[in-house]
């Protein structure tokens, strides 16, 4: 497969010369992401690596939906427990490899992932919290505006949380 | 020559007859001894979080309160759930699990916390509900995003 490998980020990876436009993304890279995978395990974060040098990375958690205070003849055919999901939180490439398919190619490997937990302990899709500029495209994919009374995301501007199921997705396999 | 520690700091809560204030270590009196009664309101999903425990050796200091929350229903089946599995008190559960998140909320900014549960609105979950009762096809961006895809390393 031609451009950088992805994989899950180690401490030994480069991020301080990572620049995707947006400073709070880079921010994150260089000084949460690990710590959030590694000490806290509250994420894991993918990274694309152009030799030890990290271009381009996704963030994911598990996380779960919730129907809340909904009264239940509101709730259809939903099961009352809670549904697990895999949360794409953040996704970024550096400037020099923008425009390449790289952002693509870190959201398959996200979405393969889910696919993975699906299977491992179970997962029904993909929330994404999409930038309200990038809507159109994760539309395009198949997401739905999740409308959500809370555990919005805290990036600003404010995302919107898309859902796709994983049925989709594994629809969509080569 | 050495000496005997003694105890130098003892918190006795109000009203808390049991407590010992100084003195050699003691078998530590029961949560009911402590506590008396108490009262869960089930039906209101009204958890009792229990007490907690210091006991250091030679310093009888007893430390221990309660405290009472309403919490969401699934919450309160979470912690039943993983203390019938684990076998761990829900005492426990409940002090590790907030020292575990002020911790993480002490080293992480806000911005860099990805919350976990996602409550919808009635909307969203039906949503949620068609899109599992009928998974939309894979539209031809999401087949072309597909075809970029390499397998998750096994680790």
């Amino acid at each position: 497969m031609p451009g950088p490998a992805i994989r899950r980020l180690l401490g030994g990876d480069d991020t301080s010369v990572f620049r995707c436009g947006d400073p709070e993304y880079d921010l994150f890279l260089q000084r949460y992401a690990g710590q959030n995978q590694d000490r806290l395990f509250v994420g894991t974060t993918y990274a694309a690596l152009d030799g030890p040098r990290v271009v381009g990375y996704v963030t994911v958690a598990v996380g779960q939906i919730d129907r809340e205070g909904i009264p239940s003849q509101a709730q259809g055919g939903l099961p009352r427990y809670p549904l697990p999901v895999l949360r794409l939180a953040r996704l970024a490439v550096d400037e020099a490899f923008q425009g390449r398919g790289l952002g693509h190619r870190l959201a398959a490997y996200a979405f393969a992932v889910a696919l993975q937990i699906r299977v491992a302990a179970g997962c029904i899709g993909v929330v994404v919290d999409a930038l309200p500029d990038r809507v159109g495209f994760h539309a395009d994919l198949g997401f739905v505006e999740l409308e959500l009374v809370s555990g919005h995301s805290p990036i600003r501007p404010q995302p919107v949380a898309m859902f796709l199921p994983l049925a989709s997705v594994e629809a969509a396999l080569p | 020559m050495s000496r005997r520690p003694t105890a130098s700091l003892t918190h006795v809560p109000a009203g808390r007859k049991h407590a010992k204030a100084l003195g050699p270590p003691t078998k530590p009196p029961t949560r009911a001894e402590l506590y008396g009664p108490v009262v869960a309101d089930s039906a209101a999903s009204y958890v009792n979080l229990g007490i907690t425990w210091l006991w250091a050796y030679d310093v009888c200091m007893t430390h221990a309160t309660q405290i009472s929350a309403q919490v969401s229903a699934s919450a309160k089946q979470l912690l039943d759930e993983y203390s019938a599995v684990s076998g761990i008190k829900k005492s426990r559960i409940v002090e590790d699990a907030l020292w575990f998140y002020v911790r993480a909320r002490q080293e992480l900014p806000e911005s860099a916390i990805v919350p976990a549960r996602l409550v919808v609105s009635a909307r969203g979950a039906t949503a949620v509900e068609q899109s599992l009762a009928q998974p939309p096809q894979a539209t031809p961006a999401l087949v072309r995003l597909m075809r970029t895809l390499e397998s998750p390393e096994e680790e």
